[in-house]
């Protein structure tokens, strides 16, 4: 048996016992991990979720939220006539509704397109329309092909920059929002917990999924995640933003485990930090031409320490 | 979707939802506070959410949503355990021996990677198979094997160099 068919038997409660052990310490060469192993394994399967609010008293609260909504509050919300009907014709819709579906996949569907930058690299990627993205390292950025000239939308989780030519309107959906705009240039970081859009020209329109009102920046203007909500747009200096397509990153008052993040990405570098640098705050600048000079321009403001252990892991101490 | 399709969806999934939370979040309040958003989510919306793909609706408003608690927080779990099966009652020193197991393997799932952790607690914990897991978070099974040797080469690895 395969490890990951054994694995995933073990897993799924397929075989029993015996046959755990007798496989298990196969694949292990130390009786004694096998045991620890087998342990937390078995150990995760008996915990359960701690808190004592029961079903029940969710169903109750959450049916007194709804009691005090406004019926009207849904746009279909008040009179639901089609849906009183019977359980049949609901399925009977949802049934041809699937088989549209699956007709139009047939039909239409048409390949993703998937580009990747690995860490310390730098992608321009110029779409059918003449419009550029330019990806920043640890990036991944995918549209569907082919019928681009209509439908211009792209994913995106990282960062990159768009320079859009006029035309329909033009989508970047990150994992918590979308920017909408039409033609005009901006950046856009998706990493992480931040999520930032700073518009360069024109006007981009800006929602996160979870929070329908919108943000509608004109040039120089900006927005980011506060609070589950985007900020009222503020003004951000060009440099600061777009540095990193010339290989230039600024930072204002940001978090310093980010700068780090941005450091490991564009040199390829571990960092082992060993200070507690939670909660500090860096304004500053590095460059990408040389790895030991950024390290102190981040470092000796902060008054930390680095050791270069190898060509790819630092120490911060 | 009248109430009653409501109810029949907030006991199906409710447990499920609560958990997922829970286990990215490591805060039980919190996770119960976004459960209630969630289902109030889908009420407001229930003209326009088809039954078809209300599972994946659920889990992908609950992710969004537990993405902006995620901010500066450390993950702490404290897990409860399942009653002893046997009935027997534990002595004092196994007690304390189980105590002390708990700890250590919150403190290590709470280490390990998001991704592979739900994933793994998914299965552990709500007993759910691979092809279930895939479907709640709209992922391939591969990927969900994938994560789940992932987490178990996690553990190897913590076990080899324990701290």
């Amino acid at each position: 048996m395969l490890e990951e068919t054994f694995f995933r038997k073990w897993l799924e409660g397929e075989i029993g016992d015996d046959e755990i052990s007798r496989h298990g310490r196969k694949v292990f060469n130390d009786d004694k991990e096998w045991a620890t192993f087998k342990k937390i394994i078995e150990g995760s399967g008996d915990l359960k979720l701690p808190g004592d609010k029961t079903k029940e008293d969710a169903w109750n609260s959450l049916a007194t939220k709804i009691q005090s909504k406004p019926s009207s509050g849904n746009q279909h919300g008040r009179v639901l006539p089609f849906y009183k009907k019977p359980w049949v014709k609901y399925m009977a819709i949802a049934a041809s509704l699937a088989v549209i579906f699956v007709v139009y996949s047939i039909l239409f569907t048409k390949k993703t397109t998937i580009y990747k930058t690995a860490k310390s690299e730098i992608k321009t990627i110029t779409m059918p329309d003449n419009s550029v993205i330019t990806l920043n390292a640890a990036s991944r950025l995918s549209f569907v092909e082919g019928n681009w000239m209509n439908n211009r939308s792209v994913s995106l989780e990282g960062e990159a920059f768009f320079d859009v030519k006029k035309g329909t309107k033009f989508e970047v959906n990150s994992e918590v929002g979308k920017v909408t705009v039409l033609g005009t240039s901006f950046n856009v970081k998706a990493r992480k917990e931040r999520y930032e859009v700073s518009c360069f020209t024109g006007k981009v329109a800006v929602s996160l999924y979870n929070d329908q009102s919108e943000k509608v920046l004109s040039n120089g203007l900006a927005t980011k995640i506060m609070n589950q909500k985007l900020s009222e747009p503020f003004d951000f200096k060009t440099k600061s933003i777009a540095g990193w397509k010339s290989g230039e990153y600024y930072f204002e008052k940001q978090p310093l485990t980010e700068v780090f993040e941005e450091f490991e990405r564009q040199f390829n570098v571990r960092l082992k930090i060993n200070a507690n640098i939670n909660d500090r705050i860096y304004s500053g600048y590095f460059n990408k031409v040389d790895k030991v000079e950024a390290l102190e321009l981040i470092c000796l403001p902060m008054n930390l320490q680095f050791k270069i252990q190898n060509n790819n892991t630092v120490i911060i101490y | 979707m009248n109430i009653d399709d409501f109810k029949s969806l907030f006991d199906q999934y409710y447990e499920g939802i609560k958990s997922f939370l829970y286990y990215k979040i490591g805060d039980i309040e919190v996770a119960e506070d976004i459960v209630q958003e969630v289902f109030l989510k889908l009420w407001d919306k229930r003209a326009s959410v088809e039954l078809k793909t209300v599972k994946s609706f659920l889990f992908t408003i609950a992710n969004n949503m537990a993405i902006n608690h995620l901010k500066h927080r450390s993950i702490v779990f404290n897990f409860a355990r399942n009653e002893n099966k046997s009935g027997k009652v534990d002595s004092p020193h196994y007690e304390l021996e189980m105590k002390e197991f708990k700890e250590n393997l919150e403190r290590l799932l709470a280490e390990m990677p998001e991704n592979y952790r739900i994933v793994f607690l998914m299965n552990r914990i709500d007993k759910l198979t691979y092809n279930e897991i895939a479907e709640r978070l709209e992922l391939s099974v591969k990927a969900i094997e994938k994560r789940m040797s992932n987490a178990l080469s996690f553990l190897r690895e913590k076990l080899k160099h324990p701290i």
